[in-house]
């Protein structure tokens, strides 16, 4: 660790939770209108995509969605699915970009006909999907930022899931439990365990009392040395094999390394804001597999791990991750692609999620439901970061956070159908935060916008150069204005 | 190493079995680089051969591992690694992936479960560690310990070289005045490391065929153990590796015979039968799921283990295992026993565990039971076939709508009347009409719940081979055809073998086939068979050179 970057992060964090404000003429305005702290380095910017594994309007109804606000511009009006913004009062830190549309038609960021698994390759990486459909083929958003914006961060990126399992006997999520990518087809496994996560952030920071102090010093240390035994047996492990066998065993090293790294970084310094999170305890048991997807043989009680407490758990910690900059980008997916989680537990309404928009008689009540569900997560973590004081302003001016989902509402080319849930005309996404001049609270109507073009346009804003995502061109220039 | 290009050359030489002597090693740490014994008989000219790549244990291989290794029962794996890919077996090698995610569980599984080990008031603490300190830092007890719990953890002996290594964590245990400090770091390292996390096939290469390595007996031993058992090797088989005892097929099948006598075979084979027919985690959610459950699993049992009838009984027994609520819910009389009783069909559809609700209740669509879904599962799962998917312009996710009433079969059948649908649709729907007259929890039924006046004849026909109605003829027709019974064997190899099966599988699979007809389609015999086939003890690895 440079000595460089040790000194901005004391910076950074000894004044991030006091709540000092400072006047503008403290930081220096580059000609950028780039936002520097007193040490002349920049304040890192973050960056968080979420989704959440569905449409906007259900089947066989008119009812496009209840998500997309009536209003054009500032002051727009929250319907069903958006209320959490109203409720929690992020209305005008959030933009709503409606009318999205990701094509059917073998053209750059198109998708492939079939909807569930063939539309998140565009959707996430501007890449379009092919025929089989079961992979993404292009490098998703967040690692794109964090290869340009992590620096020295310990932690280069999170990737983490609410939904704990696919909950299905009879079938394989065969990547609809994944939503970053290094590249084609390369998937970044989530984490789903907060205990994991809890554990990964902050066993190394220094606890208050002197004696549990004297102990984490002797559990580092001994943790160290077992971990130096560990990689030294795949070390030697792997110029013994060959082919697949010695790619997996060096990737397994790989990945050995890096907890070295971490578990060696230096822990931040804490700070009234910085601290590590109370140790949230066991995680919630996983749930049986769902019986059924709805109706007669339906046992509310499966297909469900408490994923309500699991999403408000991971959201603090990628908080807190991003407060004492542990890293600068996380990837939050809500729920699979297609999900089954069960919706009983938190909607009252006896279907799994997927179903609800196909056979539940709410039709796109019920989809606006499951979107409030989403959005009362989604609207904390963005309320958390804008209760977040950060030199002169909060955390939230310089982040961009993002929400994305599978789907609208419309045409169906693959049932070659009108107003379905498997469609991805008439797509949405909220983009919340002020980073690199973003300017939210509007509601912008796009003219059949590609979605990876609002992923540009935020990429932009934490400090990616260039106007591409995988083969999307162009951004949403009204996010700035 | 030049002792291994030896014996390989000689074998080659030979151009067949080598019949080299083997060497032993004690239980003790060897002295050389290697302790395990490398000193196999290689047959350069083996057929067969799969290619596979190193895969780690699976969830509920590392869960049981662990109970066996260290008596904790906690199931850590099924909660904190991530999830399996089922396809349909879990332990498919091309679905697992390296992450960071991976890694970080790993360690905190291993830390937890470590310190449990060896808290003061765990009672098994001092037969796990076999030897009682002296001092915080004894190092003769250490090493004694690393020496022999590696060799368990590693399923194979370690070198005096590796057991060394873990000399600098017992300075943890004197600072700590502890000696079980160090015991418990040690634990924590080894859970960790390629030889307990992975199924590591180094083997011996084979001269002249590039990528096919001959296993070494400890890796023989692991294979052995973990088809039939899912967990680790016992002792008796460690010891059969170390005595060059797992070479010829009637060793192979001696010890597959042995294992295949312990429950741990029983509950494995269950879990084959569960991921493939697809009901692996059904039994968590009611004690009606947990009846369904027990009743397949007791069939399983009584005909491949307790009775070892004809595999095909699986499919047409006339009698089944009933919890008095089950009964109730298919409408039969209840069992005098109230822990549930075995209880005879007599008349009527039903046979065989096709008409178990465990099967019955599978793939249920928009609340009702999926004709397409249950005969693309029998044509798939059970009869091994291909089913392509559905053209670009079908949403599967819509129930179908039109023909020539509003009853369920006559809009099937409206499916198989668009352009392009019906040739695909009649091979799977018309299997899966002939079972309609049991609903999506398995209970009888004469007509649409929705709608009493759309009557359910139960017809079905596998086209090409006959028609039938009800689970008990559908099963009788499968036994009887021939691809439900090589069908066993495909996925049972795939099972044995976590991959699925391509060309270079060809050979192996046609000889399990025809031995298993002509055992009377024994299930034991085709796990011995497959045990004891030469096969078994090489591999390819994929991407070699």
């Amino acid at each position: 660790m440079s000595h460089h970057k040790l000194s901005r992060r004391l910076f950074l964090t000894g004044l991030g939770g006091t709540v000092v404000a400072l006047p503008l003429l403290e930081t220096m305005l580059d000609k950028h209108g780039e936002v520097f702290a007193q040490d002349g380095m920049p304040i890192p910017k973050r960056y968080i995509t979420c989704f959440g594994g569905h449409s906007l309007g259900a089947d066989n109804t008119n009812v496009h969605n209840m998500y997309v606000p009536d209003t054009v511009g500032a002051n727009y009006d929250t319907k069903l699915a958006l209320e959490p913004l109203s409720e929690q009062g992020i209305k005008d830190d959030v933009s709503v970009i409606s009318n999205l549309h990701i094509p059917w038609d073998d053209t750059a960021g198109s998708r492939h006909i079939g909807f569930h698994l063939a539309s998140l390759s565009p959707l996430i990486s501007g890449v379009r999907s092919l025929a089989d459909g079961r992979t993404v083929r292009g490098k998703s958003s967040d690692q794109v930022v964090a290869d340009m914006i992590a620096g020295d961060t310990t932690f280069k990126s999170l990737v983490y899931r609410v939904q704990a399992s696919w909950y299905l006997d009879q079938s394989a999520p065969y990547g609809r439990d994944l939503i970053s990518y290094r590249g084609d087809g390369d998937g970044i496994e989530a984490t789903v365990s907060p205990q994991q996560a809890f554990r990964s952030l902050f066993s190394n920071f220094t606890p208050p009392d002197p004696g549990d102090a004297a102990r984490r010093d002797f559990l580092l240390r001994s943790r160290k040395s077992v971990l130096d035994i560990v990689r030294g047996s795949y070390d030697r492990l792997a110029p013994q094999l060959s082919g697949a066998d010695k790619i997996r065993i060096q990737e397994h090293l790989q990945q050995i390394r890096e907890l070295e790294l971490r578990v060696g970084a230096l822990a931040p310094q804490e700070t009234a804001s910085c601290r590590a999170l109370d140790d949230p305890g066991a995680d919630p048991i996983i749930g049986a597999n769902n019986p059924s997807s709805g109706g007669d043989g339906f046992v509310d009680t499966a297909g469900y791990s408490d994923e309500d407490i699991r999403a408000r758990l991971l959201i603090d910690m990628i908080h807190m991750a991003m407060v004492c900059d542990l890293t600068r980008v996380a990837s939050l997916q809500f729920t699979m692609a297609q999900s089954h989680m069960n919706m009983y537990p938190l909607l009252n309404i006896p279907f799994d999620l997927h179903e609800i928009g196909h056979s539940s008689p709410l039709r796109t009540e019920g989809v606006s439901r499951v979107i409030n569900w989403h959005m009362g997560h989604w609207a904390y973590l963005v309320k958390k970061f804008k209760d977040t004081q950060e030199f002169n302003g909060t955390m939230l001016d310089n982040s961009a956070i993002i929400y994305m989902n599978e789907g609208g509402h419309g045409w169906d080319p693959e049932g070659g159908k009108d107003d379905s849930a498997h469609s991805t005309e008439r797509m949405a996404m909220l983009v919340a935060g002020r980073a690199g001049g973003l300017s939210p609270g509007r509601h912008i109507v796009s003219n059949q916008a590609h979605p990876a073009k609002v992923l540009v346009s935020a990429m932009n804003a934490v400090g990616v150069v260039g106007d591409t995502l995988g083969e999307v061109q162009g951004n949403v220039p009204e996010l700035f204005a | 190493m030049k002792f291994i290009l030896l014996a390989a050359l000689l074998a080659s030489l030979a151009g067949c079995k080598g019949d080299l002597a083997s060497t032993t090693d004690g239980a003790g740490p060897g002295t050389t680089s290697s302790a395990v014994n490398n000193d196999v008989p290689i047959n350069t000219k083996v057929t067969g051969v799969g290619t596979t790549a190193i895969r780690r244990l699976s969830r509920e291989e590392y869960d049981r591992t662990l109970a066996d290794l260290l008596g904790d029962t906690t199931k850590p794996g099924s909660l904190g690694l991530p999830e399996d890919t089922i396809d349909p077996f879990d332990n498919n090698y091309s679905t697992q992936r390296i992450s960071q995610t991976l890694i970080e569980a790993l360690e905190n599984i291993a830390t937890e479960v470590s310190l449990r080990a060896v808290e003061a008031d765990n009672p098994r603490r001092d037969a796990l560690v076999g030897c009682t300190p002296t001092a915080p830092d004894d190092t003769v007890c250490f090493d004694a310990f690393v020496t022999s719990f590696g060799r368990k953890a590693f399923r194979r002996p370690m070198t005096a070289e590796e057991v060394a290594r873990y000399r600098p964590l017992l300075a943890y245990g004197l600072e700590d005045k502890n000696f079980y400090t160090a015991i418990g770091l040690v634990i924590q390292a080894m859970l960790q490391e390629p030889a307990f996390v992975y199924h590591v096939e180094k083997g011996v290469p084979v001269v002249g065929r590039a990528g096919v390595l001959r296993l070494n007996s400890f890796e023989v031993a692991s294979r052995l153990s973990y088809f039939i058992w899912g967990t680790m090797p016992d002792e008796a088989l460690l010891k059969a590796a170390e005595n060059g005892e797992l070479e010829t097929p009637e060793q192979l099948r001696a010890q597959g015979e042995r294992l295949m006598a312990d429950d741990r075979a029983k509950e494995r084979m269950v879990r084959f039968h569960a991921m493939w027919m697809g009901w692996y985690k059904l039994g968590e959610q009611t004690t009606l799921s947990s009846a369904m459950r027990q009743e397949s699993e007791a069939l399983i049992k009584r005909v491949l283990f307790d009775e070892k009838r004809d595999y095909m009984d699986l499919f047409t027994f006339d009698e089944t295992f009933l919890t008095p609520e089950l009964a109730t819910h298919y409408g039969m009389t209840a069992p005098a026993e109230v822990d549930g009783g075995w209880v005879s069909y007599g008349e009527g559809g039903r046979g065989g565990i096709l008409s178990h609700a465990a099967f019955l209740q599978v793939v249920s669509k928009f609340g009702d039971t999926s004709p397409t879904q249950r005969g693309k599962l029998i044509r798939e799962r059970l009869m091994c076939e291909i089913i392509y998917p559905p053209p670009p312009t079908v949403n599967v996710d819509e129930p179908p709508a039109g023909g020539t009433s509003n009853c369920k079969i006559d809009r099937y059948l409206a499916i198989q009347e668009s352009t392009g649908c019906g040739a695909c649709h009649e091979i799977m729907d018309f299997v899966g009409f002939g079972l309609e007259g049991y609903d999506e929890l398995g209970r009888f039924r004469t007509a649409e719940d929705e709608d009493a006046e759309c009557l359910i004849d139960g017809q079905g026909e596998i086209l090409g081979t006959g028609e039938f109605s009800g689970p008990k003829e559908l099963g009788q027709m499968l036994a009887d055809n021939g691809a439900l019974e090589d069908c066993a064997v495909t996925q049972l190899y795939r099972f044995a073998y976590a991959h699925r099966e391509t060309a270079s599988d060809a050979e192996a699979l046609a000889e399990l086939k025809a031995k298993f007809t002509a055992s009377g389609r024994k299930f034991d015999q085709l796990v011995l068979d497959v045990v004891s086939q030469e096969s078994f003890l090489y591999r390819k690895v994929e991407g070699a050179e």
